[in-house]
């Protein structure tokens, strides 16, 4: 069988989902932990309009990286996302078909639905589901979404949430995020092995404590101020960057642990005055 | 009657720790309401698989038995005005029970006439009596967490088909949008298309078929067989961790077994961390040779059509790359945390809340050296109250997969530290249902009263079933640890002195109110522990009523109070009467001091018995101390024959109120002297 390249594996899901009925989007252009931040998550899911959606999420990180010593470690990492609203009745038999498209065979290998409640206290979200494993390896969070931004969603939704690299190593068989071929010229490492490099430096030894908390403290102001004003979108946009913010500034190991639960109370504060401020906004339309 | 019915609910994979409760509450609410309908069955038995759970029965008869049975109503003279003519109340029992005045019969009862009606009962066909009965049953399988279905209906993962049948019959029922139905789907690897069962007898053989092993004994027996082939080949053994092979017999629905290695060079890593790796990251089983870990690992995969050796192989490469990482991983964790000694990390425990309100670790670890001070003064134990909880903060133990290790890390890197093995011990055992060492049992003991109090602090106490912080195993777990190491510990004084440092913390709560409460709940927790030694009720409340903070006495207490119950009966009777009878006089007295005039001291025998109680005072109370208690019950025996002759010559409740206060004091230092042992009025003859 010819070799999966990255971003064939990359394409082949897109494709599958668009015969899904899924609109197919774009990651967000801003720093986010994962495609769940996306708007096209974040805000589509708090209606009660059907919305399929699939998109790949660039994820930061910042705690993870490891100067790329660990070949299984980075501090950003490839999520295909994929939200259908309302979650689809055979959903499980749909993904493991996605699974199938890429190239693995479902009778030759383990697969398992492993028990994992996926939560974001930062987004005041949380849902049931699983991780899916492969042959121990978890390659998919697959969530039903309960509450998103502390509110109760009245249709629900399912997040299905790839890995890409861990798939692309089980399909290449290689046992190194580095050594991932992205096409036929070029692998995972060719293009972020200085980017994960510089930025495990960053994120651990460059982030300046003090300036980044002013930041985080004018972002929360900020955003606070726009989604008062009816503003969601742009308000939203700094509630992901003090989320962020606080992401750097917890891998640069200055805010402690009695710290950390404030910190996120006040990001999730943000995220459901943000949700609010959607719902009523599009209800006026 | 062989008659066969089948309930199986077909859902997407549920939590291990779901199933078994859910199946469990099908069961007994099954078992109860046929034994409500008083209908006869041969075989009740559940099944379940992550995808599936259910109730198979046989023996059940079509019907529900016919049966008449006659209702009583009210007298005649009230069901009717006159003769033949019925009154309102008669009308209104008759229209209760839709009965006709021609099924009115007559019955005397005491000498009075009462209407009754005879009815006929039973006779619906069983398949209506389930259609309506299961419906709510199945809302109402209790869950930890539910999602939303839909509208109507939460459960803890979507539900896909309900199979419902009487023989070959669909039992017809509707749950939100889920029809009951006689269809099935099998295991993911035969096809995602649903399968027929025509007949519910067929449906264990229907199913193995297909890929699945519904029977969960019937997984375990395959499991055991593949095991036990896989162990001789290597000649090794597992240690048997029910849990954990419970966990992997219920991630498949056919369990295949497979043997998996890792590189040699991770052993050099504290075996309680590949253990506790291999079983939370990858659902599977280490593998020892004796007692020593060899590189080995067993996993379990779902897959009951998988013959194609090659195939396997690369399952199993997969895994063993899945454990390298995990490994890797571990080992990473263990190296980061061997640069800084334990102590290093208390300090950083002050950045580290506790529990919200209550404070941070580190007001904790100080509490702990505290109370282990009032036990004993000794530098070890200090140094283990205050290392107690630094392995919390390790890289370790800070990992979700690794948080069970707990307490061993503090152990396992002491050692590595050089700490004396005292301290090791001690630190590696602390959340260990029994400590095997003293200075393990202290600190354990003081940990557990120390979340007791805080528990209550916050306002959760446990009720009736309702425990999330275990509370009561943590108590029970106290008693149980300072009766097995006969330990002198009071544990008035350690919760009295655990609430001041709460207090301390400017923590705002009201502390005789929580004292009281903490008291009356290990007071609680003793009189259960002592009956479950095998010692009656009443025993055990006279006892822990007096002595409820030392566990160690309170048992050996009721020890000899039960074996004089048996060997001296009537002494023992005497006492309790006794006891029981100064215990009322007393009850509606108000003395306003306790000293007893002896001018007033009329009657001989009052003299007499105050004599002797003062004689045998001290040897008695130092009988207690020494926990010499046959002696102590001797001593209050002794006092007998002065108490008869005192009551049978002394009349309490003289017209001269001096006298009589002066006698009732007699009185109440008798009860107290009794008191020193038990409550003597509790106990029953």
């Amino acid at each position: 069988m010819k070799k999966k390249h990255f971003q064939d594996i990359l394409l082949t899901l897109q494709y599958f989902w668009s015969k899904e009925g899924c609109l197919i989007y774009s990651p967000y252009n801003s720093e986010v932990g994962a495609g769940t931040f996306n708007p096209a998550t974040f805000f589509k899911v708090l209606d009660e309009k059907p919305w399929r959606v699939c998109y790949p999420e660039p994820s930061k990180r910042p705690r993870d990286g490891r100067y790329c010593q660990n070949p299984l470690r980075v501090q950003q990492y490839w999520q295909l996302q994929v939200i259908l609203k309302p979650a689809p009745q055979n959903i499980q038999e749909i993904y493991l078909k996605s699974l199938e498209a890429i190239g693995i065979n479902l009778k030759n290998n383990d697969i398992k639905f492993i028990e994992d409640d996926w939560e974001s206290p930062t987004l005041g979200a949380w849902g049931v589901g699983w991780q899916v494993e492969l042959n121990g390896i978890e390659i998919t969070q697959f969530t039903y979404f309960q509450q998103m931004g502390g509110l109760d969603l009245k249709v629900i939704p399912v997040e299905i949430t790839y890995g890409l690299e861990r798939i692309a190593m089980f399909l290449q068989g290689v046992f190194s995020i580095f050594q991932i071929e992205w096409n036929k010229d070029f692998t995972w490492g060719d293009v972020y092995f200085q980017n994960e490099e510089e930025f495990s430096f960053f994120n651990f030894q460059e982030v300046l404590p003090e300036e980044y908390l002013k930041l985080f403290n004018f972002y929360e102001k900020e955003a606070k101020r726009l989604l008062e004003k009816g503003l969601v979108y742009p308000g939203y946009d700094y509630v992901i960057k003090c989320s962020h913010i606080f992401n750097l500034l917890e891998a640069r190991g200055v805010i402690s642990v009695s710290e950390r639960v404030n910190y996120i109370k006040r990001v999730r504060d943000l995220a459901k005055l943000a949700a609010l401020k959607y719902l009523e906004k599009t209800s006026t339309f | 009657m062989k008659n066969y019915f089948l309930l199986e609910i077909l859902t997407e994979e549920l939590p291990v720790s779901y199933i078994k409760p859910a199946v469990l509450f099908l069961k007994d609410n099954f078992i109860n309401f046929l034994k409500e309908n008083e209908i006869e069955f041969n075989e009740i038995k559940e099944f379940f698989t992550p995808r599936r759970i259910g109730i198979f029965i046989n023996g059940l008869p079509e019907k529900r038995k016919v049966k008449f049975i006659e209702i009583q109503g009210p007298p005649k003279n009230i069901a009717f005005l006159k003769e033949g003519i019925l009154s309102e109340q008669g009308k209104g029992f008759l229209k209760a029970n839709k009965a006709k005045e021609k099924d009115i019969i007559i019955k005397k009862i005491n000498e009075k006439e009462y209407i009754f009606v005879k009815k006929k009962i039973g006779g619906e066909s069983l398949k209506k009596l389930i259609s309506q009965f299961l419906p709510n049953i199945i809302r109402n399988i209790p869950f930890p967490k539910r999602m939303k279905i839909s509208e109507n209906l939460t459960f803890a993962r979507p539900i896909h088909s309900i199979c419902l049948l009487f023989n070959n019959q669909i039992i017809k029922f509707k749950i939100d949008n889920i029809k009951s139905s006689n269809f099935t789907y099998p295991h993911r690897d035969k096809s995602f298309k649903k399968i027929k069962i025509k007949n519910a007898k067929e449906y264990f053989d229907i199913l193995r078929k297909n890929g699945v092993i519904a029977l969960y004994e019937e997984r375990e027996k395959i499991f055991y067989q593949n095991l036990k082939k896989i162990l001789k080949k290597i000649d090794a053994q597992i240690i048997e961790e029910k849990e954990l092979i419970f966990e992997m017999l219920n991630i498949c629905e056919y369990p295949s077994l497979i043997l998996c290695e890792f590189k040699k060079d991770y052993l050099s890593l504290p075996k309680e961390i590949i253990i506790t790796g291999l079983k939370n990251y990858l659902h599977s089983l280490a593998v020892f040779k004796d007692n020593k870990l060899l590189p080995y690992f067993i996993v379990v995969i779902n897959k009951p059509f998988l013959k194609d050796k090659k195939a396997i192989n690369e399952i199993k490469n997969w895994y063993e790359k899945a454990c390298e990482a995990r490994l890797e991983d571990a080992k990473y964790y263990f190296n980061e945390d061997l640069k800084k000694p334990l102590e290093e990390l208390i300090e950083e425990e002050k950045k580290v809340i506790w529990i919200e309100d209550l404070g941070s670790l580190y007001d904790k670890t100080e509490r702990l050296v505290a109370l282990t001070k009032i036990i004993k003064e000794d530098e070890d134990l200090k140094k283990i109250a205050y290392l107690s909880k630094t392995d919390l903060l390790t890289n370790m133990v800070r990992e979700k997969e690794f948080t069970s290790l707990q307490g061993k890390m503090g152990g396992i890197y002491g050692k590595y530290f050089n700490y004396p093995q005292i301290i090791c011990d001690a630190l590696y055992e602390q959340y260990e249902d029994l400590p095997k060492t003293i200075y393990g049992a202290y600190l354990t003991i003081v940990d557990r009263i120390d979340n007791i109090n805080a528990s209550f602090i916050k306002g959760e106490i446990p009720k009736g079933s309702y425990d999330p912080f275990g509370l009561k195993k943590q108590a029970d777990n106290i008693i149980n640890t300072i009766v097995y190491h006969n330990l002198d510990i009071n544990l008035k004084n350690l919760i009295n002195a655990d609430l001041e440092l709460f207090w301390q913390l400017k923590v705002n709560f009201d502390i005789e109110k929580i004292e009281r409460e903490v008291s009356s709940f290990f007071k609680e927790r003793l009189e259960l522990y002592i009956q479950e030694k095998g010692y009656s009720y009443d025993i055990a409340r006279a006892i822990t009523k007096i002595i409820w903070w030392n566990p160690k006495s309170a048992v050996k207490r009721c020890e000899y109070l039960k074996r004089l119950k048996a060997e001296k009966k009537e002494d023992y009777e005497k006492i309790v009467i006794g006891q029981k009878r100064v215990r009322n006089i007393l009850k509606e007295v108000n003395l306003e001091n306790l000293d007893i005039n002896e001018n007033l001291l009329i009657k001989e025998e009052e003299r007499e018995l105050l004599k002797y109680r003062k004689e045998i005072a001290k040897d008695y109370e130092e009988a207690l101390n020494k926990e010499d208690y046959e002696k102590a019950l001797n001593y209050l025996l002794s006092l007998r024959p002065y108490i008869d002759k005192f009551f049978d010559n002394v009349f309490v409740m003289d017209e001269n109120l001096d006298i009589r206060n002066n006698r009732l004091k007699i009185l109440k230092s008798l009860k107290d002297i009794f008191d020193k042992y038990c409550d003597f009025s509790e106990c029953v003859i």
